[in-house]
């Protein structure tokens, strides 16, 4: 027997010997064959990437002045039902930590949590009011090939239940429907199928219908869609028919995977559960619904968005610097809530229910200053984001008009990413590159004053609906000015555009430069065709009219006043239709139209704005083409007189400028440059790769210029370099952070994390060096860039840092379309001189038609100017004023126009009047 | 028998030397190995597990001097405190995770089912060892009824792997105690056709699922992968990432930044495979296998059944226990909490562990004396 069982014994250890080496085997396959998949794995998963986006630059005045900024919010977001008990809100540990952090008292937390809940209990309310029974069901019991089992545990829930099932409740209906469904191609069954029912009101209560719909896509969705009243199940149509109206289920889906979310309740709504309800609260088996995560998931449209609720102004002590470098705000808060940045990937128990999103908003300051000219941001659309896929996400903001849709890309700057390596729990960035801040060529003083001007005028002129104002600087073509009137707040634009695009005097259109209505310059063209006469030789200036009034009929072509003879100087100082009227007759189309040409009507000036108009400047030609009709006399003596043609403000403006500048200006501007957006804060400069080639030479003459800085720098290189750019970081430096600053750039270098958030800060680097930078290297080539960094790079930066600081300059792009560049216009000095007499009449004679502002101008202020009062077909005449200051040695031109101001002595001039004062001050 | 019956004291010199020593020194390199481990995953565990082994060496002390054949006289008595304790866990234990399991003694979480393995273990060699007619099916039924109130008591809690070591004890203990082997085969096949019904009625959600994880790895998404499978996946990680060498002890990224989930208890392993890589785990390996032979070694010297019988029981638990540990963590064997013997941390396991030691050096120290 003994022996019997020492050999049983002995068997088992033979047992022993033959199963560990399965194991051991089994290790070896794991562990040397397939060591390359499971060390990718073990490595992958050891970093975690975030988007980091770029800072949109600002856009300043020229002046520097911001009109429109970034502003980076955090928000506090926070799920109300980690927060809640017995649906009341609770006083949580996390709230308490939260209100320490924030030092926001925990009542208030509590508060406006509370609110919160009580809203979403009243929409639960509604929403458990229009249904009789709620139910859902967990389909995941179900895979594919036991379909049919469905409806037969719809119906054991319903038994459970003790609901009554009418007999139209049949299982074949239901089976039937449920195959239906399943046969469905997978792109029509793509999101949720609800089963729902819906009291109909009133009549025919008993005789309720349930009704089964499910998201659908496609043809026949939509088709469904359109014979549904109701909002919530627009996007639903009927599966099932015949099914009892009083039961509501609710059976989800995964989004896009015909997977099903589990819960499993069934509850019919009693009197009990009302009895809950009058008491403005929510019966405890229903929030076990609601409140499960997976229901939120399944009305994710409807319910989490309102659940989650910011806390909004709350966190100002983070935003001191509202420019502050992206990265360094998130670590800040980081370090105070230990909630990593984009905490929704990431719960954590101290703050359960909260958490912090980041969001980058645009802040226009000054209002409704310029407005038309910032522009506004949108969210991107379908089309914009298939385009420039690589640096949008779908949530980002782009420029929707003005100078933010103009120089999106620049303004923009480029995405970055953060990484966060949980091995060595540090953070390493490849920062966002900020977009670049723009500077108008805008002066937001003068801005300010034309538009305080234009709107009083408007006001004052009971007709008046809008109006612009262009100022322009003559010897750099810069715009000073743009103004519009009326105006509106680009920090509301979405919430107010409803109410905007109705409004009658349209404030939308930017009346500077785009016409909606017919704006022809009036009197003010009777400059371009006075100069036309003399350059043409139709007449001496000395030459004579008489005026009687009108031409030959008293109905037709008349004249403002009885101005008996007169010259062409005075025609301009008096404005008298009838000189031009024969001028102009004399002149005829051709000479006409060629000279408005010259002077820039009837084609865009070419600023960087989208939307300006054309104007118009008619022909002979286009009158046949349009009216099949020769050009007549008539036609010539209304052009003469600027009637025919229409031009906005800008055009006027230029054409002031040409009129003034002997015939050329240069070309018209409305933005001034660029600057990397860091410089005035730390004066960083940006490298291009062509700079980094150069470095070598510019160390060598660096070194010569300092030479015992350098001599010192290089004797202590090891430490004494890093000590300078440490101390230039603003750390302070000892031999183990100097060990740590080597070991880590190495590690860096190694892991191809080239950007260290600390070594980095403030650097912005060219793409190109980026991409050369990211390549994988060998060690050592990781030397040599280690060597470069130290050596060649920081010294590098910190030589040209000084080298900014003390000459700055900006980029300036080249921006303006000069498709066409603009000849000399042949013009006499001595003819100009001639029209510069009549048009300083203008103000300063006794007969001129806005010597009501004489008083309004600095004294000794001498300007040549014109009126303007364009007649408008049934509507009240626009008003004009447009000309140059000062009239010796022009520096400014301008216009002023008033949409049915009337006349324009007295409504354009004052405004123009008001920034002259402002400018010559 | 005259001279057996003088020598009735216990020799320290059979214990130790020979079978026992071999035991012993194969048991050390295990604990220095496994407080190494410990102390790679976090340093406050190790030093309470160090204080566990100076309670465990002196528990051991203890069980060896004490004679073994009093523990199984009186058997019925301890299987009996056993089940009662069983029986307050289910009342008044602790829920972890889910499961009762354990009973708060002060400040110690004690492991019921720990006590219960030993008493079932010495109930059996006693049922066994004085059994006669053994060659008889009807007398495997005792056995089997003795095994079955805990192994069912211990589902319940629900802790399926636990309960199912109780299974390999009860078929090696017939087994050396000489069963037929007919009856045997029979018994096996009729175990294996019950398993679907148990895997059905017997099971929870969360252990079918276990269980179906492990029989359809490869035929499950990603998705569903990574939501069921997170302990494989990020244990057969550890393994894989370690290699050949390891990456050093302290060193492994999925131990140290707690990607690998209990690390220090059921997945040490792991821990071991990442860190020491494929040397690493093969050494521990071979380790337990000379252990283990060691032990049964030991049972063959023994001349008396029922502490024969003790060993091979004892034997066939630490076997279980290791072979599933071992074998969960690299895929082999669905996930249940059976921690390793004398690696994992735990100081009722550790100390059972011990104690089942300390009897085994008792029966080779009581080899030459009588019981009275």
């Amino acid at each position: 027997m003994q022996k019997v069982i020492q050999k049983r014994i002995l068997f088992m250890v033979g047992g022993l010997f033959f199963i560990f080496p399965w194991i051991i085997f089994r290790l070896y396959c794991i562990q040397i064959l397939n060591y390359d998949y499971y060390q990718n794995k073990a490595v992958s998963h050891l970093d975690k990437y975030y988007d980091a986006p770029p800072i949109r630059g600002r856009i300043n005045d020229r002046n520097g002045v911001t009109l429109a900024e970034t502003k980076i919010d955090y928000e506090i977001r926070f799920q109300l039902h980690p927060l809640r008990k017995d649906g009341i809100i609770q006083e949580t540990p996390s709230m308490q930590n939260l209100s320490k952090v924030l030092n926001v008292g925990i009542d208030e937390i509590k508060s406006i949590c509370s609110k919160e809940n009580q809203k979403q209990t009243r929409r639960i309310r509604r929403k458990l009011n229009r249904h009789k029974y709620l139910f859902s069901l967990d389909l995941r019991e179900f895979s594919s090939f036991d379909n049919y089992k469905l409806p037969l545990v719809l119906l054991q829930k319903f038994k459970q239940k003790k609901i009554s099932l009418p007999p139209q409740f049949s299982l074949e209906i239901v089976k039937k429907n449920w195959e239906w469904i399943l046969k469905k191609p997978n792109s029509e069954k793509r999101s949720d199928l609800y089963l729902v029912t819906r009291e109909t009101k009133g009549e025919k209560s008993d005789k309720q219908e349930l009704k089964v719909y499910a998201c659908a896509k496609g043809k026949e969705a939509r088709k469904m869609r359109r014979g549904l009243e109701a909002n919530y199940y627009r996007q639903l149509y009927p599966l099932f028919e015949g099914i009892p109206k009083e039961i509501a289920i609710v059976l989800s889906t995964d989004k896009y995977k015909w997977k099903f979310i589990p819960s499993q309740f069934l509850f019919k709504i009693d009197d009990e559960h009302k009895s809950w309800l009058n008491r403005r609260e929510i019966p405890p088996i229903i929030y076990q619904v609601f409140s499960q995560e997976n229901f939120q998931e399944k009305f994710s449209y409807k319910l989490s968005r309102d659940v989650l609720v910011r806390i909004k102004g709350k966190n100002q002590w983070l935003m001191e610097d509202r420019r502050y470098h992206n990265q360094y705000a998130i670590t800040r808060l980081q370090d105070k809530l230990h909630i990593t940045y984009q905490a929704n990937t990431k719960r954590v128990d101290q703050y359960k229910g909260f958490s912090i999103y980041k969001g980058i908003s645009r802040d226009y300051p000054k209002k409704t200053l310029a407005s038309h000219i910032l522009g506004n941001m949108g969210e991107i659309n379908r089309e914009e984001y298939i385009q420039r896929e690589k640096d949008y996400r779908m949530t980002d903001l782009v420029g929707r008009s003005g100078i933010e849709k103009v120089f999106e890309n620049k303004l923009r700057g480029a995405r970055g990413s953060i990484v966060d390596l949980r091995d060595s729990q540090m953070q390493f960035s490849d920062p966002p590159t900020d977009g670049m801040d723009l500077y108008l060529t805008i002066d937001s003083e003068l801005q300010e004053t034309a538009e305080l001007a234009l709107d009083e005028s408007i006001k004052r002129a009971s007709s008046a609906v809008g109006g612009g104002a262009v100022f322009i600087d003559i010897k750099t073509g810069e715009i000073l000015v743009l103004a519009t009137s009326p105006r509106y707040d680009n920090n509301r634009y979405r919430a107010d555009y409803n109410h905007l695009i109705q409004l009658p005097e349209k404030p939308l259109e930017n009346r500077a430069i785009y016409n909606g209505n017919p704006a022809p310059p009036g009197s003010i063209f009777k400059v371009i065709t006075s100069l036309a006469v003399l350059e043409e030789k139709v007449a001496s200036p000395s030459q004579v009219v008489y005026c009687r009034g009108y031409l030959h009929n008293p109905r037709a072509f008349r004249c403002t006043h009885h101005h008996s003879f007169i010259n062409l100087k005075d025609s301009i100082t008096q404005s008298c239709n009838i000189y031009f009227y024969k001028v102009g007759e004399a002149l005829g189309e051709s000479r006409l139209h060629q000279w408005g040409e010259w002077f820039g009507f009837g084609k865009r000036v070419g600023i960087s704005l989208p939307g300006e108009s054309k104007g118009f400047l008619p022909s002979a030609a286009w009158k046949r083409k349009a009216f099949n009709e020769g050009w007549n006399k008539g036609n010539s003596r209304m052009l003469a007189i600027g009637q025919l043609l229409e031009a906005t403000p800008l055009q006027v403006a230029r054409a002031m400028a040409l009129v003034a500048n002997e015939g050329a200006v240069p070309a018209v501007k409305l933005v001034k440059g660029f600057h990397s957006p860091n410089y005035q804060k730390e004066g960083s400069v940006l490298f291009t790769l062509q700079e980094l080639r150069d470095v070598p030479s510019l160390l060598r003459s660096f070194q010569q210029e300092h030479k015992p800085v350098m001599t010192y720098l290089r004797k202590n290189f090891s430490s004494g370099l890093q000590q300078d750019i440490l101390a230039y970081q603003g750390g302070s430096p000892s031999l183990s952070m100097q060990h740590n600053l080597v070991k880590e750039l190495n590690f860096l270098l190694q892991n191809k994390y080239i950007y260290h958030k600390d070594i980095f800060h403030g650097m912005v680097f060219d793409s190109e060096i980026k991409a050369l930078l990211q390549k994988k290297l060998s060690w050592k080539e990781l030397i040599s860039l280690n060597r470069l960094l130290l050596e060649v790079i920081f010294p590098f930066q910190i030589v040209h840092k000084r080298l900014v600081a003390q000459n700055p300059t900006m980029i300036t792009p080249a921006l303006t379309n000069n498709s066409d560049p603009l000849q000399q216009i042949p013009i006499h000095p001595g003819h100009l001189e001639l029209i510069r007499q009549g048009m300083i009449g203008v103000v300063h004679s006794e007969k001129g038609t806005a010597r009501n502002i004489r008083k309004l101008l600095p004294q000794g202020l001498i300007i040549a100017s014109k009126t303007g009062t364009s007649q408008v077909r049934g509507k009240p005449d626009h008003a004009w004023f447009a000309g140059f200051a000062p009239a010796y040695r022009p520096q400014y031109a301008f216009a002023v126009y008033v949409e049915h101001g009337g006349y324009g002595g007295s409504v354009a001039a004052p405004v123009a009047a008001k920034v002259l004062q402002k400018l010559f001050e | 028998m005259q001279a057996r019956q003088r020598n009735q004291k216990f020799s320290a010199r059979d214990a130790i030397f020979g079978m026992g020593g071999v035991i012993v020194f194969f048991i050390m390199i295990i604990l220095m190995i496994s407080i190494s481990f410990i102390d790679s995953v976090s340093a406050s565990y190790a030093s309470k597990q160090m204080q566990w082994i100076v309670v465990a060496f002196f528990v051991s002390l203890i069980a060896m001097y004490f004679d073994y054949r009093w523990l199984v006289r009186n058997s019925w008595l301890l299987y009996g405190l056993g089940i009662f304790l069983l029986f307050a866990t289910a009342g008044m234990g602790e829920m972890r995770n889910g499961s009762r399991r354990w009973i708060k003694l002060g400040p110690i979480l004690f492991q019921t089912s720990d006590f219960m393995k030993i008493a079932t273990i010495l109930l059996l060699a006693r049922i066994l060892s004085q059994n006669s007619n053994k060659e008889k099916l009807m007398s495997l039924f005792l056995p089997f009824g003795v095994v079955a109130l805990p192994c069912s008591l211990i589902l319940l809690q629900p802790d399926m792997g636990t309960s199912l070591v109780f299974v390999p004890i009860l078929f090696a203990m017939i087994f050396i105690a000489g069963a037929n082997t007919k009856h045997l085969k029979t018994i096996i096949i009729m175990a294996l056709l019950l398993l679907p019904i148990v895997y059905s009625y017997g099971l929870k959600d969360y252990q079918q699922k276990r269980v179906k994880m492990f029989l359809f790895q490869n035929t499950m998404t990603q998705k569903e992968r990574q939501a069921e499978g997170y302990h494989l996946t990020q244990s057969m990680i550890a393994h894989g990432s370690g290699g050949f060498a390891g990456k050093g002890l302290g060193e492994g990224t999925q131990n140290r930044h707690g990607f690998l989930p209990e690390r220090h208890t059921d997945f040490i392993f792991a821990v071991v495979g990442e860190e020491w890589g494929f040397i690493g785990t093969t050494v521990l390996l071979l380790l337990y296998l000379f252990l283990f032979s060691a032990m049964l070694m030991a049972a063959y010297s023994v001349s008396c059944s029922s502490g024969q019988l003790i060993i091979v029981g004892v034997v066939a638990l630490m076997v279980m226990q290791t072979l599933v540990n071992t074998s969960m963590t690299v895929g082999m064997a669905p996930i249940t909490g059976l921690p390793l013997p004398f690696m994992s941390y735990g100081g009722t396991s550790l100390l059972f562990c011990c104690c089942c030691v300390g009897i085994i050096l008792s029966i080779l120290g009581h080899e030459g004396s009588s019981y009275s």
